[in-house]
């Protein structure tokens, strides 16, 4: 049986697209290791001091006012009303959902 | 249509200040129409008239089966359930009101609109009374009707459009 020039010794029938749930460790090398053949895996690791000292870019604003609102904004009581609008009038179309849905 | 009214006052929970237990509702309503192979679309509303607790209107598409008999039976106690369940219980009559509208215009969730509104929107004289104070979104629609969907599927019908043109005037150049 041909090898392709596998590093070791090993048949080929089995999937390596797979990883198994333990991965074979290699005595020789350092697993992980930027550059190293043994593992191509490259492991990343972060500083938690200097992530810390990362500031949001965007302070957080609350969506809603505070003390909350009295009245619908006419926006959004137009947006409602071209909305329901726009349900009826695609009511009876072919490609859209609501007209194919037939509760079976 | 179906309108769904909603009375958290009548649940164990008293209340939904911040919308979420409406909010789940809602997700359990899309989850149980999606079962069923039913696009769940429509609009809502909040309000809290007289400063009490708050009440939800939602009116939503039912297709014409499930508009009578066992079927909207279904819907009614699917909807029930779910209030009970994210108003940790019912302890009274009318938590829920389920009522099909043949073409409904969609005006009464726009009750707690104010001066403004129901002057552009033209509301009904006994509809027009302050809906008290609301913390978070007074109303919307669902997403599949919302305005990014809308942008969409007008750019979609625009193209098909587009295509049709072109087609058309290559079928004349070749005739």
């Amino acid at each position: 049986m041909a090898n392709y020039g596998t590093q070791s010794s090993k048949p080929i029938d089995k999937n390596l697209d797979v990883l198994g749930p333990s991965r074979e460790q290699n005595p020789g090398g350092s697993v992980g290791a930027v550059g190293s053949k043994a593992d191509p895996l490259v492991s990343i690791r972060c500083d938690p001091a200097a992530a810390s000292t990362l500031k949001p870019e965007h302070t957080h604003r609350p969506r809603y006012r505070d003390g909350g609102t009295r009245f619908i904004p006419v926006p959004q009581a137009a947006n409602l009303m071209e909305a329901l609008r726009f349900a009826r009038s695609i009511d009876r179309a072919p490609w859209w959902p609501i007209s194919r849905s037939t509760g079976a | 249509m179906a309108h769904l009214t909603i009375h958290w006052g009548v649940t164990e929970a008293g209340d939904d200040p911040d919308a979420k237990r409406f909010a789940r509702v809602r997700e359990g309503l899309h989850k149980w129409f999606k079962r069923r192979d039913i696009e769940f679309t429509g609009a809502w509303a909040r309000e809290r008239p007289g400063g009490d607790a708050e009440h939800c209107h939602l009116l939503f598409h039912l297709p014409a089966a499930h508009q009578q008999g066992p079927k909207l039976h279904a819907v009614e106690a699917a909807a029930l359930r779910l209030v009970g369940l994210h108003g940790g219980g019912i302890w009274g009559d009318g938590a829920i009101k389920l009522v099909i509208w043949p073409s409904p215009d969609g005006l009464y969730l726009l009750k707690g609109g104010g001066p403004k509104v129901w002057k552009q929107f033209r509301l009904r004289k006994e509809h027009r009374r302050q809906q008290g104070i609301i913390h978070g979104k007074r109303c919307g629609t669902t997403q599949n009707i919302g305005s990014a969907a809308r942008r969409q599927i007008a750019e979609a019908h625009a193209y098909e459009l587009e295509l049709d043109e072109r087609a058309q005037r290559l079928r004349m150049e070749v005739g």
